[in-house]
């Protein structure tokens, strides 16, 4: 890990212009980022908060927020992972850089987008509802730390079995609009009524629950430090398996 | 020199037991016993006058055509064909001989390749300079003055390079050895305790009267060659010669202008007439004809055992297979530190795969790669950064905290870039906007930047600009002065002859020639001329 620890301010650095190069024309620059998040909010929120009767309307606009962040980010990393070693052919055919090099730093970038859309939102919810916050401290950090963490282990296996079979990279987009449908991110999960079981059958939901449990039940500590450590472990096991599969991978390219 | 009885004295040697390199020249009318000189040897003194710009019969002194450059990568080449030459011998009764008359030029860039004295006896063998001028201007049509001067020269620096040898080189007199030969070779054969094992070589040459007096040849030079050959007939060994009399022909053949401007027009009217005959040739359309010699008998020596030096990279049956396709086949390399060597051969013959194989960027299918400290650093496609649209800044500072951040400041190495690459206000905007001469320049500087310790070029480079001739070629000679290996694969012969010594010859992801970079330059040549034939 002292070859990521050397190389943290080149990931930082180059993830921070990933983020910002789609908004290098326009006049807002990366606040467009907090915008469109904000009008996707109010929109959704508005839609699906009437169509299933939300009686509180603060609570659902925090469970909403979270949610859909979450959600964005898991499904960003997961879309970026599909052709990620396709976009950075030329590096890895010219640069003795290893592979997770450019997994992490896709990952960074996804990061960078989830708290630069979250920073407006997140300042919103604490003045209209400063238990938001609270919530945060109680628990709400360490169920983040759980979502970015599985998906930087999921990035790591994504990457390099959509090269070895290119059929998982047109897949991905209709399994992710699917899983989105069928999980309770706009709505609750008893507007689900007899179907919501299904819920627990969707494993991309579960990194959801684990972000927003501090907001919307009880805080389960040992659980969520179990998945840290858990993941912890797997995202080390991967970075070490990616970069030994350094030669494997440009073979594919 | 040449035309002194060299090839003579090789088959006296010949008689009494010596061992010749490999590869000989084949014979020529001129010399129908065959000239005893190993075209490898050959090949790599004609690359020690090449990098000093000078052709076999240049006249001029050496040093001042030296731009001097370093030449440590001659040195090791001559070093790794000496010593691949005696890991071939098999006898050790034998005693070894070399020859070559580019020698009495080239002899001190062999001297400093010794590490155990390989080159340990020397023979001077002098001939009558009217003698030498009548022979070479019969076989080169070289002009009288001209060769007069040039036997000036070889046996001037003949006998300057038996004082820097610092051994005892007998004189032999041609005419001696072809009237006397027992007298003329006592010397030598006592000093090495050679006895005959087998008969010596019928003399063949025909004897011509010499001449009193030389044609277009002013008077003072045929003076001051016949005194400079009387005087060293005077003397049994090279050594013994006084330096007063060398410094009287160095000033000479240095530094008299007459025997300058004599040159000077002797090489323009040549130019005149070759123009006028190239003219007629082309009117005539005819096709010159086309030596195509086969690569196959150059394989074995290409391949014999190479030297004990620690090998920087060696691949050992090395094979890159992408699915059915073979892109490298069986490849053995051996890379010694500090060499300098062209990958030669046609697009799609492999020389970027194994560029990369040699980077570390690919592995071996089958057969085994072998490194000795780091690979050698890439500069193959530029890889300024993620996207085109960041600018030159951008690319620079991605640089600096990936290679850089703990070595130097980033201010310090942005000044440094900025200077090199003189991109000036161009480092401002996206590197979409830029020319590709301008991306090659702002990859180079960052690659090298990093100090590696060897380097793989791919022909890219070759498309520098105007700046590549002025800057990067700078900073390439004070990285190959840091005895640095470089490989660089490339279709210019300019730049493959400024930096490398060694050519390899790639067909099909197979080695076809290992050896001299000029060897290599004319088989590949000949093999692209019978294509377009």
């Amino acid at each position: 890990m002292n070859y990521y620890w050397r190389l943290l301010p080149a990931l930082i650095y180059s993830s921070w212009l990933r983020m910002r190069l789609p908004y290098k024309r326009t006049r807002m620059g990366k606040s467009w980022l907090s915008i469109s998040t904000l009008l996707s909010l109010l929109v959704l929120g508005l839609v699906y908060g009437q169509l299933t009767r939300v009686s509180n309307w603060q609570a659902y606009a925090c469970y909403l927020s979270i949610g859909l962040l979450s959600w964005n980010f898991l499904a960003g990393t997961i879309s970026a992972s599909c052709d990620l070693f396709i976009r950075v052919r030329t590096q890895l055919l010219n640069q003795e850089i290893r592979p997770s090099y450019y997994v992490i730093e896709q990952w960074l970038t996804q990061l960078f987008i989830f708290l630069q859309s979250g920073l407006l939102i997140g300042i919103i919810l604490i003045i209209a509802a400063p238990s938001v916050f609270t919530n945060f401290l109680n628990g709400g950090w360490l169920g983040l730390i759980n979502l970015w963490l599985g998906c930087l282990w999921i990035s790591l296996t994504i990457s390099p079995l959509s090269l070895r079979w290119p059929d998982i990279a047109p897949l991905i987009p209709v399994a992710l609009q699917l899983s989105f449908l069928a999980s309770p991110i706009l709505y609750y999960s008893k507007s689900l009524g007899k179907l919501a079981w299904l819920v627990n059958l969707n494993p991309l939901f579960q990194w959801i629950r684990l972000a927003r449990q501090a907001w919307t039940e009880q805080f389960d500590w040992r659980l969520q430090f179990g998945v840290l450590f858990l993941q912890l472990i797997l995202v080390l096991i991967m970075i070490k398996y990616l970069d030994r599969q350094r030669w494997i991978l440009v073979e594919k390219l | 020199m040449h035309r002194s009885g060299t090839s003579l004295l090789m088959r006296y040697l010949e008689s009494f037991g010596a061992t010749f390199p490999p590869n000989l020249l084949p014979s020529a009318p001129d010399n129908p016993d065959g000239f005893q000189e190993s075209e490898d040897f050959v090949a790599i003194n004609e690359a020690i006058l090449h990098h000093f710009n000078s052709p076999w019969d240049g006249t001029w002194p050496l040093e001042n055509n030296s731009q001097s450059r370093p030449t440590d990568h001659l040195i090791l080449e001559c070093k790794r064909s000496l010593e691949n030459w005696i890991s071939t011998v098999k006898s050790t009764n034998n005693f070894l001989a070399l020859k070559d008359p580019r020698l009495c030029r080239t002899y001190h860039i062999w001297h400093k390749s010794q590490p155990q004295n390989l080159l340990n006896h020397g023979v001077a063998i002098i001939r009558h300079p009217f003698a030498v001028v009548q022979s070479i201007g019969y076989r080169d049509d070289m002009p009288a003055a001209k060769a007069l001067l040039l036997w000036l020269r070889h046996n001037y620096e003949l006998c300057t390079q038996a004082k820097t040898a610092n051994q005892q080189w007998p004189i032999i007199i041609f005419e001696s050895l072809l009237n006397e030969p027992n007298i003329a070779l006592q010397t030598i054969k006592s000093q090495l305790n050679l006895e005959k094992i087998k008969e010596p070589p019928e003399i063949r040459s025909s004897r011509t009267e010499l001449p009193n007096q030389l044609d277009q040849v002013p008077p003072e030079l045929q003076q001051i060659a016949k005194d400079f050959f009387n005087a060293i007939k005077c003397y049994k060994f090279a050594q013994e010669i006084p330096i007063t009399m060398l410094s009287q022909i160095e000033n000479e053949i240095n530094n008299n202008p007459e025997w300058s401007y004599l040159l000077l027009s002797i090489e323009t009217n040549r130019r005149h007439q070759l123009g006028i005959a190239l003219a007629e040739q082309r009117q005539k359309q005819s096709k010159s004809e086309i030596i195509t010699k086969g690569l196959t008998e150059y394989q074995e020596i290409a391949q014999a055992e190479k030297s004990e030096n620690q090998a920087f990279i060696q691949l050992t049956n090395a094979s890159i297979k992408r699915g059915e396709s073979v892109i490298i086949e069986r490849i053995n390399l051996k890379i010694s530190t500090g060499e300098r060597i062209a990958l030669i051969g046609a697009n799609g013959s492999g020389k970027t795969s194994l560029l990369r194989l040699l980077s570390g960027l690919y592995r071996c299918s089958s057969g085994n790669i072998c490194f000795q400290g780091d690979p050698l650093l890439p500069i193959i496609e530029p890889t300024l950064g993620f996207s085109d649209q960041l600018t030159g800044i951008q690319c620079c500072k991605q640089n600096h905290l990936l290679y850089h951040q703990h070595s130097i400041k980033w201010s310090d190495f942005f000044a440094e870039i900025e200077k090199f690459t003189e991109l000036g206000e161009a480092l401002n905007h996206a590197i979409a906007t830029w020319s590709q001469g301008m991306r090659l320049r702002l990859n180079f500087a960052l690659t090298t930047a990093r100090a590696p310790t060897g380097l793989a070029l791919d022909e890219g480079l070759a498309a520098g600009d105007q700046w590549f001739h002025r800057k990067a070629r700078q900073r390439l000679d004070q990285f190959l002065d840091e005895r640095a290996t470089v490989v660089i694969a490339s279709h210019d012969t300019e730049l493959l002859k400024r930096y490398c010594s060694r050519g390899v010859i790639l067909e099909k992801g197979k080695i076809t020639y290992d050896g001299s970079l000029f060897r290599a330059l004319q088989l590949y040549q000949a093999e692209l001329q019978s294509l377009v034939n």
